[in-house]
């Protein structure tokens, strides 16, 4: 098994609310195997993409929506879709990102949405 | 309309692999406006709580942060925390958080259903979130 160090940082201020927003995270993630240390796609309409199958394990997973904010040249959104396509959770706007765990079972694929993009994932699984 | 910085990293080797792990985001920023919830605790001691309620509509969706702080938020204890999305029909649990996980995730709105739920796992735990109105 592996380690890898997090960090996560929310910081502002929201109008009207005299509490600041102030969140900060540095968790040590325990990862077993198999892992994708960094994937890319470019989405496609009318295709879901396979990140992570019903029979993977519990795994953290890590997608951002690169588009043109990274260097790409995609405007589109993505979608994120358990592999069975009953339910769309998820939404990624151009530079958006998320990292969540995904439970064993579920699946999760990235959907064209709107137009094309490209897409920044990694996979890791977790012990 | 209000904006909060986000970052990110995940940083370490991984057995087996010739390029480390390396993933770094500098303070992205997020337009967001009200509703919103800045800072919230919750006792997640049975059953379960409704974090973002369905049916909020498409199109509104919201930044969605939560994180298990174990017992009396001590980073201890077992509980984990399910997150599921649809309430009350064709619930589908997504992630589960041990203790000291936590997740962040842009959450789609729609307009019949979908909404973000907590349950009750194995033992009674403590977790943190905040949400967003993503614009």
């Amino acid at each position: 098994m592996a380690t890898l160090q997090s960090l996560f940082n929310l910081t502002g201020t929201i109008t009207g609310q005299s509490d600041s927003v102030s969140i900060s995270v540095n968790p040590v993630l325990t990862i077993g195997a198999p892992s994708v240390t960094s994937g890319g796609i470019t989405t496609t309409a009318s295709t879901n993409q396979e990140v992570i199958g019903t029979a993977d394990a519990d795994c953290y997973l890590y997608v951002r929506n690169t588009g043109t904010s990274g260097g790409g040249t995609g405007t589109g959104q993505i979608d994120v879709v358990t592999v069975d396509g009953t339910k769309t959770f998820g939404n990624l706007k151009v530079g958006d990102f998320g990292f969540f765990p995904i439970k064993t079972g579920i699946g999760v694929s990235l959907k064209y949405a709107s137009a094309v993009t490209n897409v920044e994932y990694a996979i890791f699984t977790r012990p | 309309m209000s904006q909060i910085k986000a970052s990110f990293e995940l940083n370490g080797t991984l057995i087996g692999q010739s390029d480390p792990v390396a993933i770094k985001i500098s303070e992205f920023i997020l337009d967001m406006d009200n509703p919103s919830i800045t800072s919230a605790t919750r006792t997640l001691a049975a059953g379960s709580d409704i974090l973002i309620p369905c049916a909020q509509g498409a199109g509104v969706d919201h930044y969605l942060y939560i994180r298990n702080t174990g017992t009396n938020g001590a980073m201890t204890g077992t509980g984990k925390v399910v997150i599921k999305d649809d309430h009350p029909s064709a619930v589908r649990e997504i992630s589960e958080l041990e203790v000291g996980d936590f997740l962040f995730i842009p959450v789609i709105g729609h307009a019949s259903d979908g909404g973000i739920e907590v349950f009750y796992d194995t033992a009674a735990t403590n977790y943190v979130y905040a949400y967003f109105r993503r614009i």
